[in-house]
């Protein structure tokens, strides 16, 4: 099995005494991810049970321990990351069962040994499949989640921390906008749900917090709101 | 790190008219995290606020994706001359 780690200090400690890392980067919020480390798992205790094993592998939630990730510029879930003393020289990134075995074989003839890991080429597009099946559904049922958001209230606003007490500076401006033109307004915090921060940005077309949402059309960004309060055409799209 | 240079090349390739105005500002004294566009452009004509920003937003993926903050001014000609002091 991979074995997991919490904390930056105890991946250092691990570096100090391995050469050849092999680390998994997941979160829970994204079930391929949490597919994939299970294949990454299998992997894992192939490669250990060898008798002349020399790689060592991690499992790391990408958010819980954002120094590792940082580190190695880990942009996306799943990635996964091969160490030659604390340098990356490969990496494989998404879900794909087949290319992590091969990758991992690769790596481990690079170190002279030989991991032979093996996942069965119809195990592995059916787990790709599976995988692509529950990203599927698992996007649909966050535009659902997305949808029932945008239309708890008339004036929606998706932001960084909350009115009371705003994280971003533009957020921040925005709020207050809306507040001298008298609108009552919901909010969302995107600094608390990932999926929906993530999943918002595809589901409005628009890369950028906040975002306005009014009668479940999207209005825009900061610019807009305030181009539209200075030509004194913010407050006719009051419901 | 993104530069004042990088977002201006790539807009021209799509602001390449002798008429289109293009500024960017580096609104963070260098260090590449905050940035302010203002665009003069025909092709704004007609087109609603939203639809320019998506426009520019679609240009910029990649710039955007790096950066910390960016404001956007997304105006025709005519407003470009107007508002261009005003920044």
């Amino acid at each position: 099995m991979a074995n997991t780690v919490n904390t930056n200090e105890e991946f250092e400690n691990i570096l100090k005494d391995n050469k050849f890392l092999v680390v998994m980067f997941w979160a829970d919020w994204s079930k391929p991810s949490t597919q994939i480390r299970d294949v990454f798992d299998q992997l894992a205790k192939q490669a250990t049970s060898q008798a002349n094993n020399k790689l060592v592998f991690l499992k790391v939630e990408a958010e819980k321990v954002h120094q590792i990730s940082g580190r190695y510029n880990v942009k996306s879930v799943p990635t996964c990351i091969f160490l030659n003393q604390g340098k990356l020289v490969q990496s494989v990134v998404g879900a794909n069962p087949s290319e992590l075995a091969l990758q991992t074989n690769n790596f481990s003839k690079t170190c002279d040994t030989a991991a032979a890991v093996v996942v069965e080429q119809q195990q592995s597009e059916e787990m790709i499949n599976k995988i692509k099946l529950s990203q599927e559904e698992e996007k649909k049922l966050l535009n659902e989640r997305i949808e029932k958001i945008i239309n708890q209230s008339p004036v929606m606003l998706f932001m960084k921390g909350n009115p009371e007490k705003p994280q971003c500076g533009f957020s921040n401006k925005t709020v207050t906008i809306l507040k001298d033109n008298g609108f009552e307004f919901g909010s969302f915090d995107i600094l608390q749900d990932q999926a929906v921060r993530n999943g918002l940005k595809e589901y409005s077309n628009w890369p950028t917090y906040p975002q306005l949402y009014i009668n479940g059309k999207l209005v825009g960004g900061y610019d807009i709101i305030k181009d539209l309060n200075e030509e004194g055409e913010l407050i006719d799209l009051k419901p | 790190m993104v530069s004042v240079e990088d977002i201006e090349k790539h807009l021209k390739e799509k602001f390449s008219s002798e008429d289109d105005k293009i500024k960017v500002i580096d609104e963070s004294g260098g260090c590449g995290a905050k940035f302010l566009v203002a665009i003069g452009s025909s092709q704004f004509d007609g087109v609603s606020l939203l639809e320019r920003h998506r426009i520019v937003n679609e240009l910029l993926k990649e710039e955007i994706s790096q950066i910390h903050a960016i404001t956007l001014k997304t105006w025709t000609l005519k407003q470009y001359e107007e508002k261009i002091n005003t920044l």
